[in-house]
């Protein structure tokens, strides 16, 4: 059979454009990069990526801004003391950090400040259940609370300030049992500012036996109203009832003090570098040994897989608490470093678990067959083919590990075995603020905040980088 | 267990050594470890977990007698207050999907698993009971006293079990099988609640498995913050004083509890898709 040849005017020109539809027109994108530009398109994953670095870097930097603003103070103070023989007193200055400072004389001042007008500058902070009055000058607020007057021993000057009409005033809370009710009395100028206030145990006892010798009965409700009906925070200048007149922001401790007067803005920023970290190294740990681990296992599989998951589900079996206390006390220490190694000891089991599942499925790939006909080594296959392909679900799975990181410490700084009190994370923060929630609530919110903030954000990265990585779930 | 360095006699004053000898004599501390295995593990057959170390005269049983049932009922009640709040939750948001209520949901169920439980805990009784003075502070005495400790506790897995009702629910109502009912003119009642829930509810009933297990064992935090005499805190202090027994006592309770849930999850799955054997 002859082949038929085809006359050259048969043949055609293809035109310019029909070839250009063949050129690929936008730039080829790598996998991550095509991840990267879905996560931008996330407008709160991007919220919850700046919220993060935002916190990494307060966190981290600003401690040590604080520090190094601070170093020629505290290197000051240790050399006035060593010069004065205090070596013990100025070896513990190297815990002088703001977040340890203690100033008992502005404890529990609150971040917004009522404040009561004395004259045109001056005005003066009523600590409520304590019945100090810190004074307030120019807005500046006074590093010690005003010098209270004993009125036994001031009885003269308390005297003669008030006129006959003004100690009226007082008496008609004299009536009110003598034992649970007091003034306070402080000298702020020339005027004497007094303030009534109860011992709330006795005003109760007071009350119920009261109530028995009348032969009524009060329940427990009755007594709590009772209580209640006791004026307190009535503030006198002179005789003269006084309201709050002016509402100041706390200048001096943005989020106001705890109750040593550590300032809570210092120690949440502490706070934040700790529960940071312990979220970084826990998924670290979580990632270098869950990823081998769980590699090694699938990839090898039947009896080395078999011996390795029981192993795991061993460790996965006991409870985090035992891992915590028994780690504290082989290491005689408790704080970060036990916390972050016990979170990464139960951490890594489960990352563990989702390596070998996705080595499983990836391995019966033919690309793997063809590597292993190359001769490449199982270290070669695992590190180049393996662990690369099953990258995006282990990303997402360490992204959402972080926020459980944080949720844990702060959950066992909470219940007293995670960091150790004087150092400031956000778990210790929330429970020394539980113990006087009632008095100061604002001590448990900031750190509550930041627990919860940094916790969604956490949340909302993840949640956009599973979006991104993970292609099974791409619209 | 044994591992952990000091030990449930450790005190701090020295006992002298004739009694540390009588007390070791008495609980068999000094048997080998096989023997003292054999020992507890028969006993656990007849549901004896041996005498609580550190509380002198009380049974690991008679404890668990006394503060299970406690954190048994708050977290049944919450488990059911997850179940009938969470699951319509994420139905209803699925079904109307970005509107406001789905905002609403998603909202909250966001926040929800952000919030820590002794958060959500202590805000409350700050707000309910010392700002408005409406429910009691601790105990569990009253009906009204369930309200705050049950929130708290339930809290996270509501919020978790809304969202996952969510995305399950959003997921199969794209299925064709879905689209097949519409179009057989079927009521959206039956092609809701017959076709798409009992799949949707699938990966919910395999959270709330376990979930059911760990809140009916108590938290200590709730039980902490409310005054609850229950078994989480319970743990946590026998954990501390090294009560060996009472540790185990607890771990096997909860193992025990936790089984049962996996197991029935296991058979209302056959229940729900007639598709997974148990036997295959």
């Amino acid at each position: 059979m002859s082949v038929k040849k085809i006359p050259t005017a048969m043949w055609e020109r293809v035109p310019s454009e029909s070839m250009e539809k063949d050129v690929i027109a936008r730039p080829s994108l790598t996998y991550w990069q095509d991840a990267w530009r879905r996560l931008k398109q996330n407008k709160l994953a991007m919220l919850g990526l700046i919220v993060v670095v935002i916190l990494i870097i307060w966190g981290y930097f600003g401690t040590v801004v604080v520090e190094w603003k601070n170093k020629a103070e505290y290197n000051a103070e240790y050399e006035r003391l060593v010069a004065a023989g205090d070596q013990a007193a100025a070896d513990a200055l190297y815990v002088l950090q703001p977040e340890r400072k203690v100033n008992n004389g502005n404890a529990n001042l609150p971040a917004i400040l009522d404040l009561y007008q004395i004259n045109e500058n001056t005005y003066f902070y009523l600590i409520p259940y304590e019945f100090k009055i810190i004074l307030v000058e120019d807005g500046q607020i006074a590093d010690e609370p005003v010098a209270e007057m004993d009125y036994r021993r001031y009885k003269k000057e308390i005297n003669a300030s008030l006129t006959e009409e003004e100690f009226g005033h007082i008496e008609k809370y004299l009536t009110l049992p003598k034992a649970m009710q007091q003034f306070k009395f402080f000298q702020v100028g020339d005027d004497i500012v007094y303030v009534p206030y109860y011992f709330w145990k006795e005003a109760r006892v007071q009350f119920e036996t009261d109530a028995e010798e009348s032969g009524q009965e009060l329940t427990k409700d009755e007594v709590d109203k009772k209580l209640k009906d006791i004026p307190v925070y009535h503030v006198f200048i002179d005789g003269e009832e006084i309201e709050t007149s002016k509402t100041m922001i706390n200048n001096k401790y943005w989020f106001g003090t705890d109750q040593l007067g550590r300032d809570i803005y210092s120690r949440v920023m502490y706070g934040a570098r700790i529960s940071l970290t312990v979220a970084f190294v826990a998924t670290l740990v979580n990632f270098i040994i869950g990823v081998f681990y769980g590699g090694i296992s699938g990839y090898i599989g039947g009896t080395v897989d078999n011996v390795m998951m029981r192993i795991v589900d061993i460790i996965s079996t006991v409870p985090l608490l035992i891992y915590v206390i028994l780690i504290q006390v082989f290491f005689d220490q408790t704080g970060l470093f036990t916390i972050c190694l016990a979170l990464g000891i139960v951490f890594w089991v489960r990352m563990a678990r989702l390596v070998r599942g996705q080595i499983l499925s990836i391995k019966e790939q033919e690309y793997i067959l063809a590597a292993r006909t190359i001769g490449a080594s199982t270290g070669r296959i695992l590190s180049r083919h393996l662990i690369p392909n099953a990258m995006g679900p282990i990303i997402v799975s360490l992204a959402m590990s972080i926020p459980s990181a944080i949720f844990t410490e702060a959950f066992l700084s909470f219940i007293g075995i995670g960091i150790a009190v004087p150092v400031a994370s956000w778990g210790t923060m929330a429970q020394e603020a539980t113990q006087n929630l009632n008095a100061y609530p604002y001590q448990l919110f900031y750190p509550a905040l930041f627990i919860s903030a940094t916790v969604l954000a956490f949340n909302f990265l993840g949640d956009g980088l599973r979006d991104a990585l993970d292609p099974r779930l791409r619209k | 267990m044994r591992a952990l360095p000091g030990g449930p006699f450790t005190r701090e004053k020295q006992l002298p050594p004739e009694i540390e000898q009588a007390i070791i004599e008495k609980y068999h501390l000094n048997d080998p470890l096989i023997v003292q295995f054999k020992d507890y593990f028969l006993g656990v057959l007849r549901l004896d977990l041996g005498p609580s170390y550190t509380r002198k005269g009380e049974t690991v049983v008679g404890l668990l007698k006394l503060t299970f049932p406690v954190s048994a009922r708050l977290g049944i009640v919450a488990a059911t207050f997850v179940m009938i709040l969470g699951m319509p939750l994420g139905i209803i948001s699925a079904l109307k999907q970005n509107s406001w209520e789905d905002y609403i949901v998603t909202i909250l169920a966001t926040v929800g698993v952000a919030v820590p439980s002794f958060v959500i805990g202590a805000g409350l009784r700050y707000f309910l009971t010392t700002k408005l003075g409406l429910l009691p502070a601790t105990g569990l005495d009253t009906a009204a006293s369930y309200i705050m400790p049950v929130i708290a506790l339930s809290g996270f897995s509501l919020a978790f079990v809304a969202r996952l009702t969510r995305s399950s629910m959003l997921e199969v109502l794209r299925q064709d099988y879905i689209r097949t009912a519409r179009a057989k003119g079927l009521s959206e009642f039956v092609v809701i609640g017959k076709h798409a829930l009992k799949n949707a509810l699938l990966p919910v009933i395999t959270y709330m498995g376990p979930m059911i297990a760990a809140v009916m064992t108590g938290s200590f935090v709730v039980e902490r913050l409310f005054g609850i005499p229950g078994m989480g805190d319970f743990f946590v202090s026998s954990v501390q004083s090294r009560d060996y027994t009472m540790i185990m006592g607890t771990v096997i309770l909860y193992a025990a509890l936790y089984i049962v849930m996996i197991f029935l999850v296991d058979i209302i799955y056959v229940y729900i898709d007639p598709r997974i054997k148990l036997n295959d």
